[in-house]
């Protein structure tokens, strides 16, 4: 069941519930909420339209998903695992199913970025290690990034290289230099001019200049792995801050929280 | 510089070597014959490729030399044996298991060539070159095929390890040339202990996902170790298993399992060993005495490994990173109990943990955080309950600002350190060449 005041656009619900995944692998304490709630004040940052459409569309379209959606945000909020795990399994389906993400992209923002580094001091070991391990799947090597993407941006139509490339570039430039209040610009520019470089090759040049590329990109991307680990944290944590309901999603879990607290003091 | 001037200048220089490298006692006469040794060894290393001169990285053997005793691979099961590889030599001098053929032999750098071209001059000696050769094959091929003593200039290496028991203990397993991986069971006579450190260690390689370059890294490091570590507590192991059979079917059920890469039955087999942990008290992964060298070389691995593989090796072997903090204060709770004869080693072993954890491998960065963590455990071991719960407030302060590494430092030091405790058991080549031999066959 919704609780009063709770998003319920579908796209709204769905990054939400990026919050409290987030915030569950963590296995936030209530004291690092309340310290988050200062934290995400004014940090909120912009969602990709393209993504926010197409999954206010596919929710629109079928009552189930959105139902899931609304499941999952529950079960994140009350921290039942096999609920979580259940629901998780069925928006995966979904997923593939209407080939739609429901985890909407989000631009992170210059306070949240600033805010990164002393937000993830706030987390023990154990809390950074869990999110880690959770989303091993997910940790991001720029070196392997930037290798596909030299690949990947062949064929494209000029415009989504632009905003293709300046994602990329934003990406490794985190990733390698770490989160300033705006990407590392040395690193972001010639990123940029790498992939413009392959992008407008001849096919028959590509493959023959592939390995130079790969070398290129793998020396504009060194950096040791603990670092870039560092790195990628900061990102998650820029991510945290800068979506936009991150603020629910934290009054949520600390009022649940405290009502299972009143509940259980109030129980013989 | 023409090309005769640049002859002239590699003779002088062969000449120099030599002289420096025999020492003082060859006359001058002896000298001039050295010089011009080399300067014929020069010449037959020298190959003609499209008619200019090119270098080979070594030189033919002589012919009378026999033909088998320079292959590549001289005795076709000198490989299938290399798991039996005991990596612990005790040397007297320099040299150091796995690198001396590097040293000496025609490998990588100016500095081998050098030396190489020295032992040029000896080559003509047949004993000295059917040693040398033997050299090759004991340490690059078959690492522990047989002992050898020989004197060198002084030194006196030997391949005998420091326990010869620990030989019979690495008869690993039944190993078929035909199936050498998917036969392989744990030997009867092998020590549970010995078992339970190759689990470790396999668990380590199972976690880390290693590419081969990064194998091959792996093994060159262990390679490179003067001295595999000693678990030090083996014996409890060994007795405990010895009380109750169905800890050693689980230990060696688990190692069958881990070597042939089942992982269903693993997992089942790591929940199993978890029960009977809980059920007798006892904890099936030996502690390993690390030496500066296995930091050393765990640095080396770490370094090749990518985020993607930490992150990978969080998931699989997340228990590995504590809270500095809480095991401090942990620490200094339970430091008030032990004995005093206890209390020394477990303030060392406290220490040490706390400062890699909190500030990496490296005993000079964290040799400040040892002292203090010692004067903290000393200041709270006369504390009685009351006054220690008093106090703990003030503790725990001083512990937060004894932690001054955030949780990606702790998490990126508990993965070197736990590194560097593969890189000192003593059965952790083994398991690396059996992997490796499991990669090669595509198993």
């Amino acid at each position: 069941m919704a609780q009063a005041g709770a998003a319920t656009r579908p796209s709204d619900v769905a990054l939400e519930i990026e919050a409290l995944r987030t915030l569950d692998d963590l296995q936030a304490t209530a004291p690092q909420v309340h310290q988050l709630i200062d934290a995400c004040a004014g940090a909120a940052g912009e969602t990709k339209t393209a993504d926010i459409d197409a999954i206010d569309s596919a929710a629109s379209d079928d009552r189930a998903t959105y139902m899931v959606l609304l499941r999952l945000r529950e079960g994140l909020i009350s921290g039942d695992d096999a609920r979580i795990e259940q629901d998780e399994k069925e928006l995966s389906d979904l997923e593939e199913k209407s080939q739609v993400n429901f985890s909407p992209r989000i631009t992170g923002s210059m306070p949240a970025r600033a805010a990164a580094e002393k937000i993830v001091r706030l987390f023990s070991a154990q809390q950074i290690a869990a999110l880690i391990a959770q989303r091993n799947e997910d940790v991001s090597d720029p070196t392997e990034i930037l290798v596909a993407a030299l690949s990947q941006c062949r064929g494209m139509k000029v415009a989504d290289f632009q905003a293709f490339n300046q994602d990329v570039s934003d990406e490794i430039a985190d990733l390698v230099a770490g989160v300033g209040t705006r990407p590392n610009r040395s690193i972001q520019v010639r990123t940029a001019a790498l992939m413009r470089t392959a992008f407008r090759m001849q096919p028959e040049d590509f493959d023959a200049q592939l390995p130079d590329l790969q070398d290129k990109a793998k020396d504009l991307t060194k950096v040791a792995a603990g670092m870039a680990l560092r790195h990628w944290v900061q990102w998650e944590m820029v991510q945290l801050l800068s979506n936009p309901q991150l603020d629910l999603a934290l009054t949520e879990r600390s009022s649940w929280g405290t009502q299972t607290t009143s509940a259980s003091q109030e129980s013989p | 510089m023409n090309i005769s001037d640049a002859k002239k200048k590699l003779v002088l220089m062969a000449a120099i070597a030599s002289t420096c490298l025999l020492g003082a006692n060859l006359s001058p006469i002896g000298q001039n014959a050295a010089a011009s040794v080399v300067s014929a060894a020069h010449r037959r290393s020298t190959v003609s490729v499209g008619g200019a001169p090119r270098r080979v990285p070594y030189a033919s053997p002589p012919a009378s030399v026999p033909r088998t005793t320079h292959l590549a691979n001289p005795k076709s099961s000198l490989r299938e044996r290399a798991p039996l590889a005991e990596k612990h030599w005790e040397h007297n001098g320099w040299l150091k298991t796995g690198a001396i053929e590097r040293h000496h032999f025609w490998l990588t750098g100016p500095f081998d060539h050098f030396w190489h071209a020295r032992l040029f001059v000896l080559r003509h000696e047949r004993l000295f070159w059917w040693r040398h050769h033997r050299l090759y094959d004991l340490y690059w091929l078959g690492q522990g095929w047989e002992y050898a003593d020989w004197w060198y200039y002084g030194h006196h290496p030997s391949t005998r390890p420091a326990n010869e028991n620990s030989t019979a203990n690495s008869t690993v397993a039944e190993n078929d040339s035909t199936a050498p991986v998917a036969t392989i069971t744990a030997a009867a006579e092998v020590r549970p202990s010995d078992v339970a450190l190759r689990n470790q260690a396999l668990v380590v390689l199972a976690s880390l996902q290693l590419t081969d370059s990064q194998l091959t890294t792996v093994r060159g490091a262990l390679d490179h170790l003067s001295l595999a570590g000693d678990a030090v507590d083996s014996d409890v192991i060994d007795s405990l298993v010895a009380q109750n059979p169905s800890c050693g079917v689980a230990i060696n059920r688990l190692y069958r399992d881990l070597v042939t890469t089942n992982d269903q039955q693993t997992a089942a087999d790591e929940e199993t060993l978890l029960q009977l942990q809980d059920k007798f008290q006892f904890n099936a992964e030996s502690t390993v005495v690390i030496s500066d060298d296995a930091k050393v070389q765990a640095n080396v691995i770490f370094d090749t490994l990518t985020p993607k593989q930490i992150a990978q090796y969080m998931a699989l072997r997340g228990q590995i990173v504590p809270d500095p903090v809480e095991i401090l204060m942990d620490g200094l709770d339970q430091c008030r109990h032990v004995s005093d004869a206890d209390f020394q080693e477990y303030s060392r072993c406290l220490a040490q943990r706390i400062a890699v954890l909190d500030a990496g491998l490296d005993d000079n960065v964290n040799q400040p955080i040892i002292i203090r963590v010692k004067q903290l455990l000393a200041e709270a071991r006369p504390l009685s309950d009351q006054q220690f719960a008093a106090q703990r407030n003030d503790f725990q302060q001083e512990a937060q600002r004894l932690v001054i590494g955030d949780a990606i430092d702790v998490i990126t030091h508990a993965v070197q350190w736990d590194l560097a405790t593969f890189m000192a058991n003593p059965q952790a080549k083994a398991m690396t060449d059996v992997r490796a031999r499991q990669t090669e066959s595509g198993a």
